[in-house]
């Protein structure tokens, strides 16, 4: 298990790399660039306050540093913390704006992911039980069709109708709990799908064992079975999916927060990459990609913890394998 | 287990979102009639009165004050924080006297010493650079202040040598090169405001923050969640506690104007109404009583791109193309536009027909095939440059094609390399216009110094190869450059551009008003015939502002169109 | 959920010697066509792509035909069953025509897609070593690139025409369509039947043709039909950030992102295109999840 951590540790540090080395050549390659757009922009007798982004700018990374020296400078600031200032804004840090930013973009995906289990729990359950019925047909058609749309698109269907054919929601804006409900609602509805056909199918093939039917033959009546048995095993895989779901979410709410203009961390990332801003966009880069890749780590580490049996069959690499290549898609 | 993974969950999210999150403005728009207002503004990532951008218009609006503000109707100014001035007999010396009781809102005074720390800091060329005028900015305030362009060059180093003086606390003398009959409205613009040196010098970086922010205006900073809202309260030290109408203003920061429905769901009490919009609030009985038409308000048009193609050049298809438009039709693509046949706005008086082109496909066809392109035939595709997507330009594309026979590429670009490429040579096989929209005060004056005023002017009419040489010399860091790049377009742009440059300055000193008139008329007119700009159309300005909102004088000429102070609720005062 | 083997028994693999490539796709066939949703979708599909492909004789109107007198009518006014935009141009006859523009974005970025992911999925897991490394390392970074960041990167960096946003869709998908053929390759590299095969002395490209591919025709053909969607959906997603096609050529995503603008005051601006869009995204939904099924491809 340690080793698997370790060995695991490194290739999200090789990627990491790569990531930022990709991310920034990227970038210096898109036609733009910070300083020549600023000074063109601000030019003229108005101008004279340039010393607060191209001055700033200027002197962490130089004025005339070749592109090599730049990102050296900026990984090493981004090893221990401190970024530099943003600059788009320069009078706040990159750490900064990720840690006010972020927990908006967390809140929201955390109680998506709320939403999205209280809905697809219990109607995979049903679906499962009432298997090849029209109710399971029936939910499952509704379930896949709200997946099959992207998220943005439902939170338009939602705007339509809770905000411009009735004034109940805010269609946009962050001051209060109000602005919650429509993006909060459009991601946990697209995110069910994918848990409650994990539930149905999970919990199938849970009620198909041996051991289930053991239990049923002992005379329990058809809720207890279910609920002791079968549902305990059948959530077991749930975790698997929930984990990623979770880090897609936290990572994935860019065209959430365009829409309903909520300035979470998606929102300054697309910002930084229309404003060729290569801290803000390096820094967000990375930190998404390290909590994909920390997710991804702890649902592997916990479901080996939790499943004995994966742990003795020791599937646990094929396992992986096989969750690894349907990547749950928002 | 079920359960408890279900409550566990939940518990977490609500610890996280109790401590994580943080949501920015506080109440939304009174509807109790409580003294406080909810206004829908663009977005801006920095609040400097110096800087271009959204954060400098409002900041003018009422966080930081200037000698002088506008009058109701944009036509004169009134005392600010300046309570008397006067002028010299030659009307280039002015003096203003600097209140008693103008205070910042930390208690300290505000003194003439503020004012000249804050232009001169206006007037420093930033880390050394000579970028003076290179063109591609057109906020430039000509104020004619004497020394200051020189100082911004680079060419003077001595700041005592500029026209801008502190003789003691409570004095302000300007001195202009020559005498500028707009001056007293110039220096009500948002960059003319005072800046607190005492804390701008000590929070270099993070004087914006609401808890370093200290201003001069009726209302201050209190919070300001960045991409989000900010939140103005009154600023107890201002001078005129009289103006102050309002316990709080909460802004609503947005980039996408969604401001009409959010008006209509009384999410917010005054906010921009865009022309996508304007329709459903026109048919809206109560709607239409709260919509505040601004006339004339934004002047779009086209200006040529410089190109090592010298296809462009070429004054006869420049004016095929401005005549061979069809603008009735593209003004029919956004609602509040109206087709604008010169580069002057007609809201401005004494502003008549005489300086307007007249369309003629006819003419225009003509003009194409004595240059060589009969019907359009052997025409590149013409490309127009915006940073956003725009219905007027398609419509342009379709008149251009069907009158005249040209292909049109429509390119929208990152705003960032929209300003790039505006100020690029192109490559031999791109040649276009680049779309843009001006707003000013109703003077000629505004409309043509300030606006595709002389530098602009001389600029575009240069060559290719010229424009190339001239933007290397504006972007040296060398000494002296900035002069060098201006003696360089002098000498080298169109006999047009001259003669127009040379009328310009003459109408600017002359102290009789109607002859001014005449003079701007006559440059406007020559300037119409170079074809370097086209107009398209003009397009009102609409706000929507809750019925009981009084003192909210919108005024053309700004992106910010009112002022904070002496806005309240009616029946709270 | 299938194995190994029930892929291979489903494939005809293990029966007798010979792979029969024919009855693959023939009991595959069966099977999704007594699907009843997938072969509706699959028919609608066919419908589009016709429609798609004679938009100029289908449309009543042109896309670029203005009519500025009409400007914004509604649903169901005279000559324009589904309203007109702001140019008077005609919404029905726009959507026909971004029909066009969402199945080039959509096939362009798939073709990308697909060729880069057998080509070096088929190499990397059957020669494996430094190739193989290479792909894992490059499925870890694509991994860790959330979805759409690289796609905004790379547009960012490519510019705004059609096939340079086909490209960036295509750039950011090939990788797990590669890992899919690569575990193709090492199931079947496993069969004792190959060994044989190579025994008999058949090169490493027959082997890869006539066994390798035929099995991994069903997890290609779903992941394209998923890919399908997924593309029309990067691209409506680019131009709700200001980053789609370039006007005028009408696309679902620039058309839903202006309709956003008009929803006040006509709404049927955006309704339309996001009705095609939803009906467009579950129809090629239901068709890879019947595929899925077909083939028998694990979950």
């Amino acid at each position: 298990m340690i080793v698997f951590i370790l060995r695991r540790l490194l290739r999200i540090a090789v990627s990491l790399v790569l990531v930022s080395i990709i991310t920034f050549v990227l970038l210096q390659a898109a036609p733009g660039n910070f300083a020549d757009i600023s000074r063109l922009t601000q030019a003229g007798p108005n101008g004279a306050s340039l010393e607060s982004s191209v001055g700033a700018l200027q002197s962490r990374y130089g004025a005339s540093v070749p592109g090599w020296k730049q990102y050296l400078k900026f990984m090493q600031g981004a090893v221990t913390g401190n970024m530099g200032p943003s600059f788009q804004y320069p009078q706040l840090t990159v750490q900064g704006i990720i840690e006010k930013a972020f927990p908006i973009s967390l809140t929201l995906a955390t109680l998506a992911v709320v939403l999205a289990l209280l809905i697809a729990v219990p109607l995979g359950i049903i679906a499962a039980l009432r298997r090849n019925s029209a109710l399971d047909y029936g939910t499952m058609f509704g379930v896949t069709a709200l997946h099959s749309m992207p998220s943005y698109l439902l939170a338009i269907i939602l705007i339509l109708i809770f905000s411009v054919s009735v004034h109940a929601l805010p269609s946009s804006g962050w001051n209060g709990p109000q602005n919650l409900i429509l993006p909060v609602a459009a991601l946990g509805l697209s995110s069910a799908a994918v848990l409650a056909r994990y539930v149905r199918s999970s919990m199938i093939e849970t009620l198909r064992a041996e051991y289930v039917v053991a239990a049923y033959a002992r005379g329990g009546r058809e809720r207890t079975v279910v609920v002791r048995h079968a549902l305990r095993n059948s959530l077991i895989p749930l975790v698997t999916v929930t984990g990623p779901l979770l880090a897609v979410l936290m990572t994935g709410t860019l065209f959430i927060e365009t829409v309903f203009e909520i300035p979470g961390l998606g929102q300054y990332f697309a910002g930084a990459a229309r404003a060729r801003d290569m801290p803000l966009l390096m820094g967000s880069t990375l930190f998404f990609a390290v909590i994909l890749m920390g997710m991804n780590l702890v649902v592997d580490i916990v479901y080996g913890l939790l499943d004995p049996r994966i742990r003795a069959e020791g599937e646990w690499s094929q396992w992986r394998r096989r969750r690894r290549a349907s990547p749950v898609q928002v | 287990m079920t359960k408890v993974r279900v409550w566990a969950i939940a518990a977490t999210s609500v610890a996280v979102l109790a401590t994580g999150c943080s949501f920015g403005g506080s109440d939304k728009g009174s509807s109790s009639g409580a003294k406080s207002i909810t206004v829908e503004y663009q977005n801006f990532p920095i609040l400097d009165p110096q800087r271009v951008g959204w954060g400098e218009w409002i900041t003018g609006a009422g966080i930081l004050e200037g000698l002088v503000d506008l009058n109701a109707d944009g036509t004169g100014v009134v005392p600010a924080t300046a309570d008397t001035w006067k002028a010299s007999r030659d009307g280039r010396v002015y003096t203003f006297h600097i209140r008693d009781t103008a205070k910042w809102s930390d208690g300290q005074p505000v003194t003439a010493a503020d004012f000249e720390w804050t232009y001169k800091r206006l007037f420093t060329p930033g880390s050394g650079q000579a970028a003076v005028t290179t063109g591609a900015n057109s906020y430039v305030v000509s104020t004619g202040i004497s020394g200051a362009i020189d100082f911004l060059s680079g060419k003077l180093k001595d700041w005592s040598k500029v026209g801008v003086k502190a003789p003691d606390a409570h004095t302000v003398q300007l001195t202009l090169d020559k005498p500028n009959a707009g001056f007293l409205q110039d220096l009500a613009y948002p960059a003319m405001v005072a800046m607190p040196e005492h804390v701008v010098s000590k929070h270099q970086k993070d004087w914006q923050t609401p808890a370093n922010f200290v201003g001069n205006g009726p209302y201050v900073v209190k919070a300001w969640n960045i991409n989000s809202s900010m939140t103005l309260t009154p600023n107890k030290y201002y001078w005129d506690q009289k103006s102050i109408g309002l316990k709080q203003i909460n802004v609503r920061l947005s980039d996408e104007s969604q401001a009409a429905l959010h008006f209509r769901n009384k999410e917010i009490d005054v906010g921009p109404i865009g022309s996508a919009n304007l329709k459903p609030f026109q048919q809206n009985k109560s709607l239409a009583d709260q919509l505040v038409r601004m006339p004339a308000f934004g002047l779009s048009y086209l200006a040529v791109m410089h190109s090592k193609n010298p296809l462009l050049q070429d004054q006869r298809v420049r004016e095929a193309l401005a005549l061979g438009m069809t603008r009735t039709d593209m003004a029919k693509t956004c609602a509040g536009c109206r087709p604008a046949y010169a580069l002057v706005s007609d809201s401005v008086p004494g502003y008549n027909k005489s300086v307007e082109l007249t369309e003629d496909v006819a003419k225009a066809r003509k003009l194409l095939a004595a240059a060589g392109y009969p019907g359009g035939k052997g025409l590149p595709p013409i490309h127009i440059v915006n940073d956003g997507a725009n219905p007027v330009l398609e419509a342009i594309a379709d008149t251009w094609k069907r009158n005249l026979g040209v292909t049109t590429k429509i390119e929208v670009l990152d705003p960032g390399v929209y300003v790039e490429k505006r100020a690029a040579l192109q490559p031999a096989n791109y040649i276009g216009f680049y779309y843009g929209s001006f707003s000013q005060l109703p003077s000629w004056q505004a409309w043509t110094t300030v606006l595709w005023g002389p530098d602009f002017t001389s600029q575009f009419s240069l060559s290719g190869a010229d424009w190339a040489t001239y933007t290397k010399m504006a972007a040296s860091t060398a000494a002296n450059s900035g002069i060098r790049a201006q003696t360089f377009v002098a000498q080298h742009r169109s006999a047009a551009a001259t003669q127009f440059v040379n009328l310009v300055t003459k109408a600017a000193q002359n102290l009789d008003p109607d002859k001014a008139t005449q003079q701007f008329m006559q440059a406007a007119r020559i300037r119409r015939d170079t074809d370097l700009f086209i107009p398209t159309v003009i397009s009102d300005s609409f706000w929507a502002v809750r019925k009981d909102i009084t003192g909210l004088h919108l005024r053309s000429g700004f992106y910010f169109p009112f002022y904070f102070k002496g806005v309240s609720v009616a029946g709270t005062k | 959920m299938a194995t190994a083997s029930q892929s291979l028994t489903g494939a005809g693999l293990i029966d007798d010697g010979l792979p029969k490539a024919r009855s693959v796709w023939a009991s595959a066939w069966s099977r999704f066509a007594a699907n009843r949703l997938a072969l509706i979708s699959l028919i609608f599909a066919i419908v589009l792509a016709v429609v798609a492909i004679f938009a100029p004789l289908i449309a009543p109107y042109g896309a670029a035909q203005t009519d500025y007198a009409h400007s914004l009518v509604g649903t169901g006014s005279a000559g324009h069953w589904l309203g007109t935009d702001t140019l008077g141009r005609d919404i029905l006859s726009r959507l026909i025509f971004s029909l066009r523009t969402a199945f080039i974005v959509a096939l362009s970025s798939q073709a990308l897609a697909v060729v880069c992911a057998v080509a070096v999925g088929l190499v990397a897991g059957y020669v494996g070593g430094r190739v193989d490394q290479l792909l894992m390392a490059a499925t870890d970074v694509m991994f860790a690139f959330p979805a759409y960041l690289f796609t905004i990167i790379l547009v960012t960096v490519m510019g705004r025409g059609l096939l340079a946003i086909g490209i960036a869709i295509g750039i950011s998908s090939w990788v797990t369509l590669a890992r899919l053929v690569r575990g193709q390759v090492f199931v079947v590299k496993v069969n004792e039947y190959i060994e044989a095969g190579r025994a008999m002395g058949a090169s490493g490209w027959t082997i890869a043709v006539r066994y390798i591919l035929p099995n991994s025709v069903g997890p290609i053909l779903v992941s394209l039909s998923f890919g399908i969607p997924a593309a029309i959906t990067a691209e409506s997603g680019l131009a709700l950030l200001g980053l789609g096609v370039q006007p005028p050529t009408p696309s679902w995503g620039s058309m839903i992102a202006e309709g956003m603008q008009y929803v006040l005051g006509a709404p049927h601006m955006l309704i339309w295109p996001t009705v095609l869009f939803v009906v467009t995204v579950l129809a090629f939904t239901w068709i890879g999840d019947g595929l899925r099924d077909a083939f028998d491809v694990g979950e």
